[in-house]
């Protein structure tokens, strides 16, 4: 699978861009296409694995840290699971979204967008690290 | 373009009969089939053709000391779509004893705290209702 790394203005964003069947088992992005989309995962400036700016085609571990937004963009069959309800698209969908569990103390700041990923700025504290 | 434009304070919004564990801000558009049950399964909805939404879903499910309530939040978030596609998402976000310290600080300062530092959209939209709880 492919993906392309932005080191963002105050941000982390990996792109992925799986096609066929593909399941997915991070918490904040649990479920299946069949189909092709775009994921975009993005994650706060300190998160600690990182991967060099540009494409890379192997290795591409994402962080392990839940991400700040998520973004993807499917076309095809998609069935989500987001802790809350279970979801299934055939067609084209379009979803963004940031979540928190019900115990969690966060203070989380998005400025996204779709069109320019270098300009995104992220951030989350009280999850990973102290604010 | 549509452009939604909203500054929530102290939301504490829930779905009955649901029993959420997770805070949603989320934008989703469908085109073709979507469905969805909730983990109860007691409600789901089906939409064939074309849907676009945008909200906010806040758990009823923590617990303290005086029973189960709903969770605490304070956000503040601007969409903008074009066509079918997301363009533009600003979201800024406290949540649990976060939310509740920035909304007792608020209430403490009558609104005058710094609340722009952390939430942009309180200065901009002086037109919309502002509150702390």
């Amino acid at each position: 699978m492919a993906v392309k790394v932005t080191h963002a203005e105050r941000a982390y964003v990996v792109d992925s861009f799986p096609v066929g069947l593909q399941l997915r088992t991070r918490g904040d992005d649990t479920g299946l296409t069949l189909g092709g989309s775009k994921r975009r995962y993005i994650f706060d400036p300190n998160v600690s694995e990182k991967l060099h700016p540009g494409w890379h085609l192997f290795f591409t571990n994402l962080p392990g840290e839940h991400a700040v937004a998520v973004h993807a963009q499917s076309v095809g069959i998609e069935f989500g699971f987001d802790g809350n309800a279970i979801n299934g698209t055939i067609g084209f969908l379009d979803r963004a979204g940031i979540r928190a569990k019900d115990t969690e103390s966060v203070v989380l700041n998005l400025d996204y967008e779709p069109a320019r990923p270098e300009k995104t700025k992220a951030g989350i504290c009280g999850r990973e690290r102290k604010c | 373009m549509l452009r939604i434009s909203a500054a929530l304070a102290a939301i504490i919004i829930g779905l009955t009969g649901c029993t959420a564990e997770n805070l949603f801000v989320t934008h989703r558009t469908v085109v073709g089939v979507n469905a969805s049950v909730n983990a109860d399964q007691t409600k789901g909805h089906l939409t064939v053709g074309y849907k676009r939404g945008f909200f906010t879903i806040a758990p009823k499910s923590v617990e303290t000391d005086d029973g189960i309530e709903a969770m605490s939040v304070l956000s503040c978030s601007e969409l903008e779509v074009d066509g079918i596609r997301l363009s533009k998402f600003v979201e800024q976000l406290a949540t649990g004893k976060a939310a509740q310290i920035f909304a007792k600080k608020l209430a403490e300062t009558d609104g005058s705290a710094n609340a722009d530092v952390i939430f942009g959209c309180w200065e901009k939209n002086d037109n919309v209702s502002k509150g702390g709880g």
